[in-house]
Parts: C-alpha cells; structure tokens; sequence
C-alpha cells in the first residue's frame, strides 16, 4: 500500500506547491530529510506562523518535532496523527502525513462558497442577536423550573406508585361495570339510529330535490325548445315590412336627390338676384350720371328758354300730375308710405322725372311691359318731360331721397296714411308706379 | 498536428483514476481508485459503470488482451488484467466479473501485461520481482529477482524478451537464454514508463527526472526530450510507432518518431498516469489523478507523419506535385459522427478544395494520380482529375493503420489483415500476414504486381506476394509466394515501381545497413550489395532508379542491375556529399531526381542528385534509344553514358552501347561488341543475340 500513499501524497503536495520534487522511491528507506522540510511545509500551510521546535539531527530533536507538529495538526485541522508512526520517517509517516495533505488538497479544490462574495465584511445584526440571547436565557430559567418540577414529581412517584398499585390491585366490579358498558352501548346505538333517521330523511329529500330540479329542467328545455320554435316562425308582416322599408329607402333617396336639387336652385337663384341687385345699381349709377348730364344741358337750355323759367313754380305741381293721373289704379299697392309731403313731391316730380328716364331707356331697350304700360301717355308725356326737364335740375340731391322712398317703400305707416293721402296721393302713386313697372320688368327678366 | 483535448465536465470517477485502455475505436475502459471500471462511448458520450470491486481495489494498471487477427477462442479474447495496489492480479471479463485473481507480489503489483501473441502475462511488483505467468494465471516462472521495486515493465513485441525497469536503469532480458541480459542506466532519476513499439522496436522510457529517451532495443540512445519540470508518469507510442505521447503533471505533450515536439498542452489535470492509444492512432484517452478520463484527438495533420505514410508520384500534372494536404479533422467529442469531416485543403497554387467524408479520416495517401482517403468504416478512392466521384469500399475492421499506393493497386494494412485493392475498389488479394499490426512502414513494400513484406517470426525471411492484375479472378490459390532469405535480420525493404514483372527487383537493407538488390523473379535470387551504411532508400516511382541516403551524402544507384559487374555499379552511381542530416533523417520522395530529404530535426531538404540519368532512364524505358543518345551527347556526362552503356548492353542495343563503352573508355567491352557484331549476322534473332552473349560472358 505504500506505493499507492506515496503516490498519492507525491501528487497531492505537487498540487499543493510543495517546492521539492518527492520521489516515489523517497521513503523507501527512513528519510528524515524530506520528513523534516515536509512537516514544517505543512505545518507552515495550516499555521503561517508556526515554528516547529526541535529539528532532524538528533533523537531528542526529531521527538520534540514530531510532538509540536502533531499538537499543530491536532489543533488546528483536528487531524490526530500517529507520532509514532511519522517519527519512522518511512512508508507509514507517508501515510500520516498523507491526512494533513489530503485536507489541504481537497481546501485547495472545494471552490468557494457561491452564496457570499469574500470581499463583502460579515454584518452580525447585533440587536436581533440581542433578543436571542434574552430568548436563551428565559429558555434557561424554563428548563431549571421544568427540571425542578420533574424532580418533585419524581419525588412524589413513591407514593404514586403506592396508590396506583393499590387502585390497580383492587378488584373489579363487574356487574356495575357491565351496566355502564351497557348503558354506553345503548346511548351509542340510540344515537346511531337518530343519525341513521336522519340520513334516511336526508336522502329522502335528496330525493325529492332531485326530482325536483329534474322537473325543472325538463321545463327549462321545453321552454328553450319553444324559444327556438318561436325565433324560428316568420311573421306574415315581415315580407310586407320589408317592402315597405325597401320602398320608404327609395322614397328617402328621391326624397334627398330632390331636396338636394330643390336647395341648389335656392342657391343658383341667390346668386342670381345679387347678381340683378348689382346690375340694378350700376343702371342706377349710370341713370344718375345722365340726369347729372342733363342738368348740364339744362343749364344751357336755360339761358334759352328763359320763359319758362318763368313759369317752372306753378307747372313743377300741375304738369306731373296730368301726366300721371292714367295710373291711379295703381295706387292701392303703393298707399301707406311714409314719405313726408314736400318730399313726397320732390320725390314724385323726381321718380317722375326717373320714370321718364326710363321710358326713355324703354325706347332704346326693347322693354315690352313698359311700353304697355305708359303707351297711351306716351306722346303727351314725352312731350311734356321734354318740356319739364330744366325744373329737375336743382333736385339731384333729392335723389337719394327717391332711392330712400324705393328702400322704404314698403315700411307701414298705417296712422300717417289718411293725413298724407289727400295730398301726397297722386306724388306717390308717380312715385311707385315706376318702381312696379321695374319689378315687373325685373320679373319678366329673371323669369 | 494538435491534440484537441476534451473532457466530461463533470469526473465520472470519484478518486485518481489510474489506468485506461481501448476497447475498440469508439469504446475505453477506465478504473479509479473508486474501485470502479467505466465503459466510455465516445460516439454518444454515454459512460456506463461495467463493475463496482471490493472495497481493497485499488488499481495500478490495465491490459486489454491484444486482438490478433487469428481466429482463436472467442471468449478468451475478452478479459482485462488488472493489477491492484494489494499485490494481486485479476482476470476481469468485459461484463466486470472477475474471473480471476492471483496474489502475485508483496506489496502492490505495479504492472501487468499481456504478451501480445496472448500466451502469457507478466507482473512486476513493488518487492522487485517480474514474473511470467500463463494466461490462466498459473506461475510461469520468476525472471527477475531483486530489492528495487519494478515499475514497469513490458513485453518486447515478438514476446521473446521482456523490457524492466529497475530504479534508474532499463533492462532487456531474453527469456530464451539466460545469458542475454542488457541492462543500461538510462535516467537520473527513477524511471516510471516504458514503451516498445513493435514497428521500428524502438523503446521510450520517461523517468522522475523530467526527460524521455528513446532507446533502440541495444540501449543506444536515439533520441531525448526536452525536459519536463515534473517527472513524466506515463509514456505511450501510438500503433504506428510514428508518434508518441508523453503525460505529466498537468502536461501531455505530442512527438513525433524523432522526439520533436508536435504540440504541448498544459491541461489542469494532476499527473497523468496511463495514455491508450485507439487501435487508429487517431485518439488517446488519458487517466487523470483529477479523477478525470481526457480524450484527445490528433487534429490537423499535415506534413509530418503523413508524407512519410504518403507517397509522392512523378508524372502527373505539376499542380498538385506543389499539393499540401492540409488535414483537419473534427472531434468526434463534440460532434456525432454523422457530421461531415472536412480536411482537405491543397495549397500553393491557389485552389483549395473541401472534401466532406461521413466519418473521422484515419489514414490518406497520396500518388499515381490517386488520393485514397481511409474513415473508419470505409476507403475513398478519388481521382485526381474528378474529385467529386469517389470509388468507395467498406473496411473489414475500423483500425486502418496504413495505405501503400502503387501504380495499379493500392495496399491497405489493417489490424485484421492486409487486402490489396485495384483502384476500381476491386479486392485483389488478401494475403495472409500474421499479425499486421507489427507491420511498420519499413517491413512492407508494395510494387505495381508485387507485395513484399519482411516476415513477422523470422526476419531474415522477406516474402514476395505476386498480385493479380488486370482481370484475373483472384483466389487463394492465385498468390504465388516467392521466398527470399536473407543472411542478416532484414530492417527495410522497399520494391522498384516500374518495369514487368520479371524484372522487379527489392532493395533491402539489413540490420548492418547493407543496401542489397535482388531481382524477385530470378529462379535463384542472388543478392548484391550495393553499398553500407545506407540509412534509407527509395525508389523512383517512375524510373528504376534508387536513392538511398547515408550519414554525410545521398547516393543515387542508377542501373542497380548492373550490380553483378562492381566496376560498372560505381560508374553508373551518383553521390552527392550533404551534411547536417541529423538524426534519423529519411528520403521523403524522389522527382525527376530531385530527392526530397526529412532532416532529422523535421526540416525537408531537396537535393537535385539524378535528373538527367533519371531523364535517361525514361527515355529508355519508353524506348527512344535517339533521344537517349542525344541527351548523353548534349550532357557529356560519363555516368550519363556509363548508364547508356550498360542500359544498351542489357536491352541488347549494340550500336548505342559500343558508342557509349568507346566514350567512357571500357575498350575491351568495345572490342567485344565489335567482336559480336561482326561474328553474328543482322538478320538473326535478339534471342539468338542474347543466348550467344550469355554464352559468350561465361
């Protein structure tokens, strides 16, 4: 066996570093010198600073030696070594010393403990630990006074034992006893049967609580097939129904195409009436830019008629109104307005001058209504404005009273209507009935 | 070449393990001190506990019985012999039963080995003694006795002899006669391991004091290592004897025949007690003191070994005469083998190529325009001008230990026999060599029709195996076996590559390193030497021209039959003086005379010795007798037309050779031709010619 120790032991302290090559012939013989460098290197391995006393050279040395090195392995690795054994310094101290390096072999292999990194101190939780100790020392106490108890218990068993002896020694009373064994059996059976009764009772209405949800559930699968019997039925409205929905989506749709086409000729026929208000507008600028031109010429015609001029105060009153006076059946729809008298009057002798104007535009535009319309006072009335015009000259800025009287034209005046009838009548029939000719003429030619 | 190391993460044994052998090329058994031995598969890294021993196992070493090719009795074949630290060995079966156990030695009985013809055992024990035993353990006899413990001691491969250690010393002793005992110091410090290869018989010893030496078997130093710093525990040769592991304290270290260091690894194990080489030579399984088993795998062979074991062909195309063949090879550890191994990789001339095999490469060849690759289950024949379609034939057993090319046949060496394919893949012949596992690259040769192998028993004997070819039916009774004998235990042999049969010739180079020449078909093979001293030798693979290598110079012998006539042997022979061989250098290849020399430190030198004789040598042998003559008178070189001389006298060109004899001044030859031409008319037969000229030189 030693060549397998001094194998082993040669492989393990080549692990472990040892600087001197040990040789497996090395112990074949007593050697104490490599047994000396090899008990202080393994010593020095578990105790950095251990010494060994003594040394190889003399018995006396080598005893005291092989004594400290197997107190430090004693202590140190708990490895108990035989002295006796090392101190042959041959195959058998191989084996001894065999222990010591195993154990440092297998340190030198176990791989670190995973759990706790090294270079992280220990922490005690010095408080916690505090608390045990106090546990421990109650613990102490407990176990002193449970102790001192089963000694006092242990004491008494004497006469304990006394007593029990004596009871178990004492004869039985059988009779008793078999009535209270009795008794007891028939309090368990009658107990038996109360519980049997019960379970009887108990699955009786099992019973009938089963029936009972079987019942129910029958009913529910009747009335569930029913359900799907009655979803399954299609009423005899539904085709009717249907149609009509069908018929009401399209009457909707024409219904939308037609609101549709109804609102975009709403807004075609905006755009045209701001178109016409605009046209309106510059054929009033237009007009006023004539009746400007011919006050112009009126001025001149003054410097020749003179004449005239003469009579222009009474015939400003008397002429328009026999000019005007074949349109008074138009003056229902024109009655009411609020126009004030002297205005009215300017403003009739203007729209009749405008009115003129007009006619003299109906001439150039081929305006059917308006000659209709003042076809039988044509001539007269062409002869008179001819005539009139120089007394419209000082009367341009009536114009806007004229172009008022056309925007108030429709204001009611209900209360002021009789007090400026008599008077204003006939200036306001003048007044108005050109503005009918226009709308008609408006009308005729949107439509 | 690199050992690529693997381990199982986790040690399956428990405590050191101390021994480990294969089983077979996928199988190891190992044994701890945990009183346990593991079966360990390596194809599905499965490891299986075959026994659980006493608890007063402990073992030392472990010897599987050798497998001979014989057919011998089954069940014997499959027993273990171990040795335990108690002094007893046992006979252990595969399944873990201990058939046997014999108290041997006091103390442990350190090693125990089969003889490798399994006839016996041996132990060495701790008390000094080495005993023989039977194989059913019964006491043989006590060879050895003495008070130093025996370490190790091994069987010398023809089981003759027995190699101990004893302390310091290594120690032959014969077991035939008790007066052979060789016994040489060979260490400083104790030696732990031997090995004796059976190829070259070449011994390795590796001891406490760090170093390896190799020994041939008189004690002669070969070779030594570096020195280790920890005593070396285990020293192994793999199965080819081409290489060789040595194991350490964390260390593994690679070498080749020479002692050059292929690779080293340091892997954390602990001491390494015991290596097993797979019966391939591809792997290597280790014992560990870590209680770990270490695999190794022999990766990225190139060069080295493998263009000793590759032969270089002339003739062919140029680019791939500049191949490197690059060989990679996957671990079989780590990938199953279904994967494909890759490893082939030709450089210098910018074309690489990739071949996939299905299993691990163990053996390539190179030559003759063929690449034969050997995986473990099958040999891939490829042509070198279509790679991609390989010929394909299933291997009898998977340890292929070496492949010989030649022009027409290809020579394969397994441990169950030596089969000779066509390149087709079609068997030739199966001739029966006893035990082909002792077959090295030296004691065998393969010609175009003709296998010559050194017998195994006795040495001196060379048999001459005549191949089939072309479409004969091969059977038994086909192989007509030629017998040489030699004087002197024969070490090399090597079989001219070209020329008929009739004429092919062997080289041979004894134990004194006498180079002889014997023509096989001759009906009495006399022998010629041509020279001592002679280290190795080649022949050319396109021309009868044969190279051999002596310690200061390289030797080229150009009409090595003119071997019968000493004066024209030395005319028609070149030599050219190189020094700084080194030890053990060997003749790689020869091309178009340039021969390429492995140094002895691994460097490969090329030496431009013979190209116009070998150029001559072509002509002739194509016949063209102008151009001959016209190279000889361009080159004005006297060898050259000794060589013309001599080569016209053999093929009976008697105008050409009188020519050639006039100008190397042989005048007498010069009459003689005359003499002939003159004495026989023209129009007579060239037998006639050469009945008359034998007739004449008697």
């Amino acid at each position: 066996m030693s060549y397998r120790d001094l194998r082993n032991f040669s492989e393990d302290m080549r692990a472990l570093g040892f600087p001197e090559h040990i040789s497996l012939e090395s112990f074949r013989t007593p050697n104490w010198d490599l047994l000396d460098s090899c008990l202080r290197w393994l010593a020095a391995r578990l105790e950095p600073d251990a010494v060994l006393a003594g040394g190889k050279d003399t018995v006396e040395q080598r005893i005291a030696m092989v004594m400290h090195a197997v107190e430090i392995f004693h202590s140190r690795a708990n490895l108990k070594l035989n002295g006796k054994k090392v101190y042959g310094a041959d195959g058998w101290a191989v084996r001894e010393l065999l222990k010591v390096a195993a154990l440092l072999r297998t340190a030198l292999e176990t791989p670190p403990p995973v759990d706790r990194p090294e270079h992280v101190p220990l922490l005690y939780d010095v408080t916690s630990r505090i608390g045990e100790i106090k546990q421990a020392r109650s613990l102490a106490t407990d176990i002193t006074a449970q102790g001192a108890y089963l000694h006092d218990l242990l004491v008494k068993e004497p006469e304990n034992k006394e007593s029990r002896s004596r009871a178990l020694s004492r004869p039985l009373d059988s009779s008793a006893t078999e009535a209270a064994l009795r008794r007891a059996s028939s309090a368990v059976e009658d107990r038996v049967a109360a519980t049997r009764e019960a379970a009887e009772a108990a699955s009786g209405s099992e019973a009938a609580l089963v029936a009972k949800t079987e019942r129910r559930r029958a009913e529910l699968q009747r009335a569930e097939k029913r359900l799907r019997t009655v979803q399954k039925i299609k009423p005899m409205y539904q085709s009717e129904l249907t149609a009509l929905e069908t018929e009401i989506e399209q009457l909707w749709d024409q219904y939308v195409v037609r609101y549709r086409c109804v609102e975009a000729l709403k807004h075609q026929l905006s755009l045209l009436e701001t178109a016409q208000n605009e046209s309106a507008e510059e054929q009033q600028a237009s007009i006023l830019q004539l009746i400007h031109k011919y006050e112009t010429e009126d001025v001149l015609g003054k410097l020749s008629d003179s004449d005239e001029m003469n009579s222009s105060g009474d015939e400003r009153e008397s002429k328009p109104r026999a000019a005007s006076r074949p349109r008074t059946r138009l003056r229902i729809k024109t009655a009411g307005t609020t126009i004030p008298e002297n205005r009215g009057v300017w403003a009739g002798r203007d729209s009749l001058d405008i009115r003129d104007e007009d006619d003299s535009d109906t001439e150039s535009d081929p305006d059917v209504s308006d000659t209709q319309l003042f076809g039988t006072s044509g001539d007269s009335g062409r002869a008179a404005r001819w005539s009139r015009r120089p007394g419209t000259r000082t009367l341009t800025h009536d114009g806007h009273y004229a172009d008022l009287g056309l925007g108030l034209e429709r204001k009611p005046a209900g209360p002021e209507e009789g007090d400026s009838l008599g008077s204003s009548s006939e200036s306001e029939l003048r007044l108005s009935s050109p503005k009918l000719g226009r709308n008609s003429a408006l009308s005729d030619n949107e439509f | 070449m690199k050992l690529k190391i693997s381990t199982f993460k986790e040690p399956k044994h428990t405590a050191v393990v101390t021994c480990v052998c294969w089983n077979n090329t996928e199988d190891v058994f190992s044994c701890s001190d945990d009183h346990k031995l593991l079966k360990w598969n390596l194809i599905n890294n499965e490891c299986m506990t075959v026994a659980t021993f006493a608890e007063d196992f402990f073992p030392t070493s472990m010897n599987l019985f050798p497998k001979t090719g014989q057919s011998g009795v089954k069940h014997q074949h499959d027993v273990i012999l171990i040795s335990t630290a108690d002094g007893k060995f046992h006979i252990v079966n595969h399944n873990g039963r201990i058939e046997k156990s014999v108290v041997a030695h006091q103390g442990a009985c350190l090693t125990a080995q089969w003889s490798p013809d399994g006839a016996g055992l041996l132990t060495g024990g701790e008390d000094g003694f080495v005993k023989i035993w039977s194989r059913n353990g019964l006491l043989r006899s006590s060879i050895v006795q003495s008070d130093v413990p025996c370490f190790n001691a091994k069987w010398s491969p023809d089981s003759g002899a027995i190699l101990y250690t004893k302390g310091n010393c290594l120690v032959i002793k014969h077991l035939n006669s008790n007066s052979k005992i060789n016994k040489w110091k060979a260490h400083e410090g104790l030696i732990l391991c031997v090995a004796w290869n059976p190829n070259h018989n070449l011994i390795i010893s590796g001891g406490e004091d760090g170093y390896a030496k190799i020994w041939d078997t008189f004690g002669q130093q070969v070779s030594i290592s570096v020195k280790h710093d920890q005593p070396l525990t285990s020293v192994t040769w793999s199965p080819t004897g081409n290489m060789f592991v040595l194991g350490s304290y964390n260390l593994i270290r690679l070498c080749d025949l020479n002692g050059r260091s292929y690779c080293l690894d340091r892997p954390s194990t602990g001491s390494i007690y015991s290596i097993s080489w797979s019966s391939d030579g591809t792997q290597l399984a280790a014992a560990c003191a870590n209680c770990h088993v270490l695999f190794a795998h022999i990766i990225e062979r190139t060069g080295g070994p493998w263009t000793t074991t590759m032969h270089w062909a002339g003739g062919a195309a140029e680019e791939w005469k500049a191949l490197l063949l690059n060989y990679l090879k996957r671990s079989l550890i780590h990938r199953p083998s279904t994967d494909p191994v890759k490893w082939c990789t030709f450089l210098g001339c910018d074309q690489s190529d990739q071949l996939d095999y299905p299993d691990r490469v163990i053996q390539i060849a190179l030559g003759f325009n063929h690449l034969v690759i050997a995986t473990v289950k099958q040999c891939f024949i490829h042509k070198l001008t279509s790679w991609n379609t390989p010929v394909t034939f299933d291997l009898k057993e998977g340890s292929i230990s070496m492949i010989l090319l030649a022009e027409r046949c290809i020579c394969v060496v397994e441990r169950a026999g030596v089969s000779v394919y066509s390149y087709m893949g079609r068997l030739l012949a199966s001739p029966r060599i006893p035990r082909p596992e002792t077959i090295g690259q030296a004691t065998i040769s393969l010609g175009p029709d003709t296998l010559a192998v050194i017998d195994h028993a006795d040495r001196k004997l060379i048999q001459v195996f005549d191949l089939p070819t072309g479409l004969i039916v091969r059977s038994s009774t086909d192989n007509t076996v030629t017998k040489l004998t030699h004087k002197m235990t024969v070490s090399c042999i090597a079989l001219s590559q070209t020329g008929p049969l009739n004429e092919r010739q062997l080289a041979l180079l004894d134990y004194n390193r006498d180079l002889y020449v014997v023509t096989v078909k001759e009906t009495k093979p006399k022998m010629f030497k041509l020279g001592p001293q002679v280290l190795s030798i080649t022949w050319s693979s396109e021309t009868e021209l044969l190279v051999g290598l002596r310690a200061n110079s390289v030797v080229a012998w150009c009409c090595p039959r003119a071997a019968t006539q000493p004066d024209w042997l030395t005319l028609t022979t070149v030599s050219k003086d190189i020094s700084d061989l080194g030890r053990n250098p060997s003749i790689m290849n020869i091309e178009d005379g340039v021969v390429c020399v492995r140094r002895g430190n691994g460097s490969l030198l090329r030496i431009s010795l013979a190209s116009f004789p070998e150029k001559l040598l072509k002509h002739i042998a194509a016949n063209m007798w102008d151009d001959a003559l016209q190279l000889c008178r361009t080159v004005e070189d006297e060898t050259l037309w000794a060589c013309l001389a001599v080569l016209a006298w053999q093929y009976n060109q008697l105008p050409v050779a009188e020519e050639a004899f006039a100008l190397i001044h042989q005048y007498h030859q010069v009459y003689y031709i005359q003499h002939l031409r003159n004495a026989i008319p023209e129009k007579l037969t060239t037998s006639q010619t050469l009945n008359s000229k034998t007739v004449l030189s008697n």
